[in-house]
């Protein structure tokens, strides 16, 4: 399983990083790093609530 | 048989009722008067939010969708992706937690020195005397507007929003308003591009902004403009009100966050879902899509009632209680999606340095509600004064 992030509608809501912060990482100047390339699925739960959450409606789940 | 008019007295004045019966009985609703369907459901309004089919090409407002007397001009909030989003990026840095660390102390710093103002006489409006001079000011740090203008722009705002409660839409006071306000903003438009600045600030971006090759003309610039010092100085004080008379209303609630301030951010989002101000904002269908049994149609508009869907029982539960502790990680105050509100984390840096302070200095506060004026237009509800003493 992947995650995709569109950095263009991404503000730093930081609500995924609250869900997962084994995968999602709000910086300090308000980018998001996607920590984990290949994402394990005993993680999925907690991406897919990141997914739901998200204000910006900028994230996806791959596979 | 439901009967929903936004105009209707009902719904400018107790609307939650008519929302819940919208929720039940009929999700999509049509308006025949203004050809328009009416979303009311969580889900719908969150999942349309992206939906590249809800056009804001002709408007948002009711004044622009609905009414049609309200001119849409270039606003970041009428452009559609993909000119929406490049926009959106290039202005957006100061309204983002980076840019919000230098300006919160600041913010702070404003606000106790408004709360020293009144503090001696132990009375105050909490709307005129605070938090809109509040707002104004941190719009016009954010935005690059001159500080010493925020009482110019709080008045023309005002104006703006007034009702006639013998008339739908706006009046010719408010749209006298906007002109001003443009023609202000034309003039601020002129002074950065004579000497333009490389800060952060919006005005400095979106002089320097360009579209397909082509920068925005002084005009363009300005009616952008308007829109956040709208944004920016109208919306906060009444949703900050709305919070202050409910926590007087929970008093054990409020002395808990008297006792634990931690508490307050929390607090915050539970007063931005209870009773927010805008109770919907207007799409136009771009193509036809089905809901709930019915087709609506490209050229058709869409109410997204807002309002009702924070307090829409599939997805909070026990909705019509206020619980500050309650935690709800998702709400529609603030939109969602494509248009989701540029101004978020000001509102909510507004929301936790206003109730610090005021929970701090005045954790005792009354609230004199026979003496608050209420602004109750189908788009805009909220205090516009609301007495408090302390």
């Amino acid at each position: 399983m992947k995650v995709l992030v569109d950095c263009d509608l991404c503000e730093a809501n930081a609500l995924c990083m609250e869900s997962c912060s084994e995968v999602f990482r709000v910086n300090e100047d308000d980018t998001l790093s996607i920590l984990m390339s290949e994402i394990p699925e005993r993680l999925r739960p907690q991406v897919a609530e990141a997914v739901r959450l998200c204000p910006r409606q900028a994230l996806k789940i791959e596979g | 048989m439901i009967d929903y008019d936004p105009f209707s007295e009902e719904a400018r004045t107790n609307a939650l009722p008519i929302y819940s019966r919208l929720r039940d009985e009929a999700p999509a609703y049509y308006i025949s008067k203004y050809d328009a369907w009416a979303l009311s459901r969580f889900q719908d309004i969150w999942d349309c939010s992206s939906d590249p089919r809800f056009s804001t090409a002709s408007g948002t407002t009711p004044a622009q969708v609905l009414t049609k007397d309200q001119p849409v001009t270039p606003m970041l909030n009428v452009m559609d992706p993909p000119d929406h989003t490049k926009l959106r990026a290039a202005i957006r840095k100061c309204f983002l937690p980076e840019h919000l660390k230098a300006l919160e102390p600041v913010a702070r710093k404003v606000f106790s020195g408004l709360v020293d103002e009144v503090f001696e006489q132990g009375e105050a409006d909490l709307v005129q005397d605070l938090a809109a001079k509040l707002s104004v000011r941190v719009a016009c740090l954010a935005i690059g507007l001159p500080v010493e203008d925020g009482p110019l722009l709080t008045d023309l705002v005002s104006r703006f929003f007034a009702h006639d409660p013998g008339r739908q839409g706006m009046t010719a006071d408010g749209l006298a308003a906007l002109q001003e306000l443009t023609d202000y903003c034309v003039e601020k438009a002129r002074e950065r591009r004579r000497t333009p600045e490389d800060g952060p600030e919006a005005l400095d971006a979106l002089v320097k902004f360009e579209l397909s090759g082509r920068r925005f003309s002084d005009d363009e610039v300005a009616s952008h403009l308007t829109m956040l010092v709208i944004g920016g100085s109208e919306t906060f004080p009444k949703t900050l009100a709305n919070g202050i008379v409910r926590l007087w209303e929970h008093k054990d609630q409020r002395a808990a966050l008297v006792a634990d301030p931690k508490g307050i951010p929390a607090a915050y989002d539970e007063i931005l879902r209870y009773d927010m101000p805008t109770q919907f904002l207007c799409r136009t269908l771009r193509g036809d899509i089905e809901l709930h049994g019915y087709t609506l149609r490209a050229g058709q508009a869409v109410l997204l009632l807002y309002a009702s869907a924070n307090r829409d029982e599939r997805e909070f539960d026990d909705p019509d209680r206020f619980d500050t502790r309650r935690g709800a990680k998702r709400f529609l105050t603030f939109g969602a999606g494509t248009h989701a509100c540029l101004g978020t984390h000001v509102a909510r840096m507004e929301g936790k340095i206003t109730l610090e302070t005021i929970l701090s200095r005045m954790p005792d506060y009354e609230v004199d509600l026979d003496a608050a004026v209420r602004l109750r237009t189908e788009f805009v509800q909220g205090y516009s004064r609301l007495p408090i003493r302390f």
